[in-house]
């Protein structure tokens, strides 16, 4: 089953182009936010992850604050 | 029995990377272990002073560093932190916070990270407001009023960045003038978008469940600015609290002398990857 993966980042931030790129190599299919060409993106991903800092990662629901490889295997896996 | 390799290389920044470089060109069987990749380099915005790059960004750069390392097939551990290193039965103990390694030499490159202010409320809205590396969060912080706490590069830097997108900057420096490269200072004086605030300490950090101000004390008076965010960019501190029985200075770094050869013999420490290396080779090939 396809999970529904997002990702908000910034096209600045160091971490979330090691994400993009990580969840490109796995083939992983997923949305992604750029939090500085949308406003709204910015106030969903502060929202929904309590803080302010990017990459957040939200995989069915589920949010991942960082890029933390293991969490989002298990989530995936999961 | 686990595996013992030549050479464990703590850290994957620039000097992690020039010495894995040289490792495997000298066929030295070797394991990169690392929380990130690019280290310090990865999170500046603008480089404009690496030679051979006349401009790149931080990130940038550390792609390219990662690229050049993955050309070479060695070991790469990423996203783990070291928390030990220790010599055993004549060789050493590389602990992370996931697994751990054994080696016979080790080469600490393991660099900087931001020094805190050790103020109240600094804790508390960490990554709620409170940004520690202002090229991965400074567009979040649009239209917003910020303060860049700190005088010399970085700070500068974070500034620069910041005032492309924020309604205004505050930068507070606790020197009497700023310190870092002319060529920014004048920048940054031209914005008028810009404040910049010297003999300036930082007191407390407020606010609610997001910053919404910072208190200041400027020439012996208190004040209040209402800012949304704060950019700490007041230098860097060793990271090599895990290398426990190395000399150290006062600050935390790792003595060395003029072939990086650290107090124990085996373990190296590196700013600059190269020359590391090159002693590793001569260290491993006369045990052998």
């Amino acid at each position: 089953m396809n999970k529904k993966v997002k990702l908000y980042g910034l096209p600045t931030c160091p971490m979330c182009r090691r994400a993009k790129k990580y969840l490109d190599d796995e083939g992983i299919k997923y949305e992604y936010l750029d939090v500085s060409a949308n406003h709204d993106f910015a106030k969903e991903m502060i929202i929904k992850s309590g803080q302010k800092t990017v990459p957040v990662i939200e995989i069915e629901g589920e949010i991942i604050i960082g890029f933390d490889k293991a969490k989002i295997e298990k989530l995936l896996k999961g | 029995m686990k595996r013992i390799y030549d050479l464990i290389i703590i850290g994957a920044g620039p000097a992690g990377i020039t010495a894995a470089v040289y490792a495997a060109r000298k066929k030295i069987d070797t394991l990169v272990v690392s929380k990130d990749i690019g280290g310090q380099a990865a999170l500046s915005g603008d480089i404009q002073n690496y030679t051979g790059y006349q401009f790149i960004s931080g990130p940038e750069l550390a792609e390219k560093f990662e690229e050049h390392m993955r050309k070479f097939n060695f070991d790469i551990r990423e996203n783990e932190g070291v928390t030990k290193l220790v010599a055993k039965q004549n060789n050493f103990l590389v602990k992370t916070d996931k697994n751990s390694y054994r080696a016979k030499t080790v080469i600490v490159a393991s660099g900087k990270k931001s020094r805190e202010l050790g103020v109240s409320g600094e804790k508390e809205f960490k990554n709620k407001g409170l940004v520690y590396c202002a090229t991965c969060d400074a567009p979040l912080f649009s239209e917003d009023d910020v303060a860049v706490i700190g005088g010399g590069n970085s700070a500068l830097d974070a500034a620069l960045q910041l005032m492309k997108i924020a309604n205004h900057v505050y930068i507070i420096n606790i020197a009497d003038h700023l310190t870092g490269d002319e060529i920014m200072q004048e920048k940054i004086k031209k914005s008028k978008k810009v404040s910049i605030l010297n003999n300036s300490q930082v007191i407390e950090i407020l606010g609610d469940n997001f910053v919404n101000a910072i208190r200041i004390e400027k020439d012996k008076k208190e004040e209040t600015l209402a800012v949304q965010g704060i950019f700490v960019e007041i230098g860097l501190i060793p990271n090599s609290d895990f290398a426990v029985d190395l000399n150290k200075t006062k600050i935390g770094e790792i003595k060395v002398n003029n072939k990086n050869e650290t107090n124990i013999p085996g373990i190296f420490a590196a700013g600059e990857g190269a020359k590391a290396t090159l002693s590793v080779f001569h260290y491993l090939s006369s045990r052998k």
